[in-house]
């Protein structure tokens, strides 16, 4: 049975000082599955996934949210962007501590406290967290604070989640605690997830679907295995091949 | 002093309350204007930024004449009578204090990443709200802000002399009260306040410095 998209692009463009970062992407997110977008450095990957998390509007073209043109409504887009988890590169968290930063999303959409309090509780003790409630941010290691980033997101429970490059400061075993996070959100809460990232064995361990981009096209895209296994296009076995030998 | 000269005492007290009215206004008026320059792109903030920058070393002088002709009797506020009265000294101190505000308040709202503007945005802040978190990132330097503006205004003396008109038991403060000793070659006085308004300048500091400390 098809799944519902929940997440779509339809020829996305967008220029930047006169050089076009992303070019006519069409693109759709399956309800509950896991994307990998994978690119060179200036692919427009990052580009790409501001305009999917509504934190920039494309120059050209559509995203669409649970059927819903957002690119039409812009800038009225608060509700439809709250429904949305996007995660940093690297993490950036407010300076204060853990539980202000966990509990900021929902008093963002203005829940009262004696609601927020036991949601913020349970996500720290979820993620392991609990003990760092009070440390302040600024004190954490590079994994906690990743790890904090997205109890940040996941405390008010987004329908998709957006995740650019989040292991690409950490050591492999944050890496790997950040993976098997990344999965059990997947696995248990059926959230869709859009990964980018650099890491090949990241987008086999994790997705489903995989996205090849360069130079701002969507080269490629497939099964994860079959266009690991069995790349099509030129630039995507370049590419693969120079991340094999690297 | 330490003997306890209550005229000395009152001195000292009506020294903080008109410099801390000031200052308390300054942070009111120059930090809402230094938010809105720095939340608000708009074209010629950065002129602005120039023009904020350049109050920041108004001569004391200049403020206090600028003040006094508002305030004198043919003047556009004459008619309020405040000439000569602690609320003109007020005065005077908030139009010193508040460019310095408004300007490290500028300064240190732009030094905020704008990743912490974006994150905020990013877990479903409207713009209001994303506006706070930026103000609430950049809250030690802008206790910075006002405190420098204490410091401004604490030590001085040509403006408040102009329009306060150094007035005993009314509107003599620390620093009128030094000008005025010291030209009666009582020393041991002028001495003594100054002692205080040097410790007062090294408790502003050491607080700053405090707060500083606070942002690592």
């Amino acid at each position: 049975m098809a799944r519902p998209i929940v997440l779509s692009a339809q020829e996305v463009s967008h220029w930047r000082n006169g050089v076009r970062l992303v070019d006519r992407v069409d693109c759709r997110f399956e309800a509950g599955r896991v994307y990998a977008i994978v690119g060179p450095n200036g692919a427009g990957k990052t580009t790409l996934l501001r305009f999917l998390g509504l934190l920039e509007k494309p120059d050209q073209g559509q995203i669409f949210l649970n059927g819903v043109d957002t690119t039409a409504r812009w800038p009225d887009c608060l509700a439809l962007r709250r429904q949305i988890g996007f995660i940093h590169q690297h993490p950036v968290l407010f300076r204060t501590s853990v539980w202000e930063n966990v509990r900021a999303g929902l008093r963002f959409r203005g829940q009262p406290r004696s609601l927020i309090d036991p949601q913020v509780q349970a996500m720290l003790s979820a993620f392991g967290l609990a003990h760092l409630a009070r440390r302040a941010s600024d004190s954490l290691s590079g994994g906690e604070a990743q790890k904090v980033s997205l109890a940040q997101v996941m405390v008010f429970a987004p329908s998709i989640l957006l995740l650019d490059e989040p292991t690409a400061s950490l050591d492999p075993r944050n890496t790997l605690e950040i993976e098997e996070l990344i999965r059990v959100i997947n696995q248990q809460h059926g959230i869709t997830i859009v990964l980018v990232t650099h890491d090949l064995g990241q987008a086999e361990r994790l997705s489903d679907e995989l996205i090849f981009m360069c130079q701002g096209q969507i080269v490629e895209s497939g099964s994860t295995r079959t266009v690991l296994d069995n790349p099509q296009e030129p630039r995507t076995q370049s590419f693969l091949c120079r991340q094999l030998v690297l | 002093m330490i003997g306890g000269d209550a005229e000395i005492y009152a001195i000292i007290g009506r020294s903080l309350l008109v410099s801390g009215t000031a200052v308390a206004l300054a942070a009111v008026l120059g930090g809402s204007l230094g938010i809105w320059i720095a939340l608000t792109p708009c074209r010629g903030r950065r002129l602005i930024i120039n023009i904020l920058n350049t109050m920041m070393g108004l001569p004391p002088v200049v403020v206090g004449l600028v003040v006094y002709l508002l305030l004198s009797r043919s003047g556009p506020l004459g008619a309020l009578r405040l000439l000569f009265t602690p609320s003109a000294m007020i005065l005077a101190q908030t139009v010193l204090a508040a460019p310095i505000v408004a300007a490290l308040t500028v300064s240190a709202l732009l030094s905020v990443d704008p990743k912490i503007r974006d994150k905020a945005i990013s877990l479903g802040a409207n713009e209001r709200q994303a506006a706070w978190i930026v103000v609430r990132e950049a809250r030690f330097a802008l206790m910075a802000a006002v405190i420098a503006g204490f410091g401004r205004v604490n030590a001085e003396v040509g403006a408040v002399m102009m329009v306060g008109g150094n007035i005993a038991g009314y509107t003599r403060v620390m620093t009128t009260t030094i000008v005025l000793v010291t030209s009666q070659g009582r020393f041991e006085l002028a001495i003594a306040l100054g002692v205080v308004l040097i410790t007062l300048a090294f408790l502003i500091n050491l607080l700053l410095q405090i707060l500083q400390g606070g942002r690592g």
